[in-house]
């Protein structure tokens, strides 16, 4: 376009063909890379940013073609009047989406600080889905509803992360469907049950699922929640507020699990079967709930025979009044190896060291025996 | 050096009746320095390891012409740090602070040289992050590309392309 940026790219040209002799004559950095490359360095632009390059050169122009991920943040829509920056945002993705139509990318994440149509953002959703897109990330401000259907009709969805939703699920739907699904992560969600389920019972199979992360995702309409997740190596539930009263079972039929961790305010109750577990990290705050209500949970937690615990409970009470009994029951931990406690009582050790005959490291954190 | 890589070579045939798996792995940079590394730390580079499957693990001593000794340590940090489980943002981010732009760049082609998938990844993202948001100027200079487009042609397609040009960063001086 004009003299400058060719003298700047010539005197670059020289530096690079100083420093390194094996860079033939410091030419165009990206020409000896295959397209599918370039394409994936695009992939973790944001798409606006990627549309850019194909001004670049000739060859740039049908780069875009590689791209494999696309990324919509309507933070990187800078305009000062908010309605101007919404309506541009839309047309971007919808332009975007036009653009791509023939699909041949595998992941679209798409992140909105701005509340737009509940329609506009689902209309969104379900052409990427239908591209048959690998990976879906949604990360929205204010919540939006949706059914459950949007998708757990994706055969070849790989991962689904999603924030503020608030998904209906059908009890007569068939779950199975998610086939592919490996990776599924939840935040702040709002899982409901239709009020057609009388049993109060939802069973969700997932049956390639390897990692169930969820963060403040809540569950109502629904007494009793069983994961058929056959392949599942990795659970992780976070719960840092308390703000609801329901209370549900969620049972997970997991004979592949790995690691288990679990940590925040002591909420559903979570049933493991599992053949064997090689680590627990469970940390527990101060919540509402009574000492004893706290005991039952750890002590239901606690009878999956994993091979490495670290219990973590920061509550001062518990270590004083704790419920005794519920450590006391709970049977042999058989395949114990490593048990880390933080601010757990001594008073019980005695009994849990009984009870852990391959024992062989035991960790104890700020202990007030 | 030649002369040491064939000695070895010899060396290597005669105990290939008892081939050690653990024997270390050498690899000679383009500039013919030679860097032993673990086994282990030459199974995240695929390229070496393919090498070293499809002679059975004989040949431990392997030529990357591609990659320069200024280069090669990086590279190998990087898989340590992989292999112990220890990469974190943290490290990430003083990684990349000691690189300059064409270091990057470089780094960028070894790994996809030797086909390290997460280093390829971590660097696609930090080249993403080095173009976002700059102007098309600047990311042609940043990569060396030469625009074959007459004037006409780039104001046409810019036009077309006009919905995607807002909030552009204004370009840096020489940032290296």
């Amino acid at each position: 376009m004009d003299s400058s940026p060719i003298d700047a790219f010539g005197r670059r040209k020289h530096k690079l063909s100083k420093r390194q002799k094996s860079n033939k004559e410091g030419q165009d950095l990206t020409s000896n890379l295959p397209n599918h490359v370039i394409g994936h360095i695009l992939s973790f632009l944001p798409t606006k940013e990627a549309i850019h390059t194909s001004v670049l050169s000739k060859r740039w122009l049908y780069l875009g073609t590689f791209i494999t991920g696309l990324n919509f943040d309507d933070r990187d829509f800078y305009y000062s009047s908010c309605t101007i920056r919404k309506k541009s945002f839309i047309d971007f993705v919808d332009r975007a989406l036009l653009h791509w139509n023939s699909g041949g990318f595998q992941s679209v994440s798409l992140a909105l600080l701005e509340t737009y149509d509940s329609s506009c953002i689902k209309k969104w959703i379900s052409v990427v889905l239908n591209l048959r897109i690998k990976k879906l990330c949604v990360n929205l401000q204010n919540e939006l509803a949706v059914s459950s259907d949007a998708f757990f009709k994706c055969r070849f969805l790989e991962e689904l992360i999603l924030n503020r939703f608030a998904i209906t699920v059908s009890s007569f739907v068939c779950l199975s469907s998610l086939s592919s699904l490996t990776i599924l992560k939840l935040c702040r969600t709002k899982i409901s049950c239709d009020s057609s389920n009388e049993s109060e019972t939802l069973t969700l199979n997932f049956p390639a699922l390897r990692k169930y992360e969820t963060l403040d995702c809540t569950w109502s309409g629904v007494k009793s929640v069983t994961l058929q997740v056959p392949l599942l190596e990795v659970v992780s539930i976070k719960y840092t507020s308390v703000s609801r009263d329901s209370h549900v079972e969620i049972k997970f039929y997991a004979s592949r699990l790995t690691k288990f961790c679990y940590s925040g305010f002591v909420l559903d109750t979570i049933l493991l079967d599992t053949d064997s577990l090689a680590s627990a990290d469970i940390s527990l705050y101060n919540n509402e709930k009574s000492l004893q209500e706290i005991g039952m949970f750890v002590s239901k937690l606690l009878s999956i025979y994993p091979e490495s615990l670290k219990l973590c409970v920061c509550i001062k009470q518990f270590v004083l009044a704790g419920s005794k009994h519920h450590f006391t029951d709970i049977p042999p931990f058989g395949m114990l190896s490593y048990l880390e406690l933080n601010f757990v009582g001594c008073e019980y050790l005695l009994s849990i060291l009984l009870k852990t005959p391959c024992l062989k490291t035991l960790v104890l954190k700020v202990c007030h025996c | 050096m030649a002369e040491e890589v064939s000695s070895q070579m010899n060396s290597l045939s005669i105990s290939e009746t008892n081939p050690s798996s653990s024997a270390t792995i050498s690899l000679v940079s383009g500039d013919d320095i030679v860097f032993k590394v673990e086994p282990t730390i030459a199974k995240e580079m695929e390229t070496v390891q393919s090498f070293i499957d499809e002679t059975d693990g004989k040949i431990t001593t392997i030529p990357l012409p591609n990659i320069s000794s200024h280069d090669l340590p990086y590279v190998i940090e990087y898989c340590e740090k992989s292999i112990a489980g220890k990469i974190t943002k943290e490290f990430e981010a003083e990684f990349v602070k000691k690189l300059n732009n064409e270091e990057v760049k470089e780094l960028f082609l070894a790994a996809n040289y030797l086909n390290i998938k997460k280093l390829l990844d971590f660097l696609s993202q930090v080249i993403a992050d080095r173009i976002a948001n700059k102007s098309v100027e600047y990311v042609r200079r940043y990569f060396g590309i030469e625009n074959d487009f007459t004037p006409e042609e780039e104001a046409k397609l810019r036009e077309e392309l006009a919905w995607t040009f807002t909030g552009v960063d204004p370009d840096d001086e020489d940032e290296n």
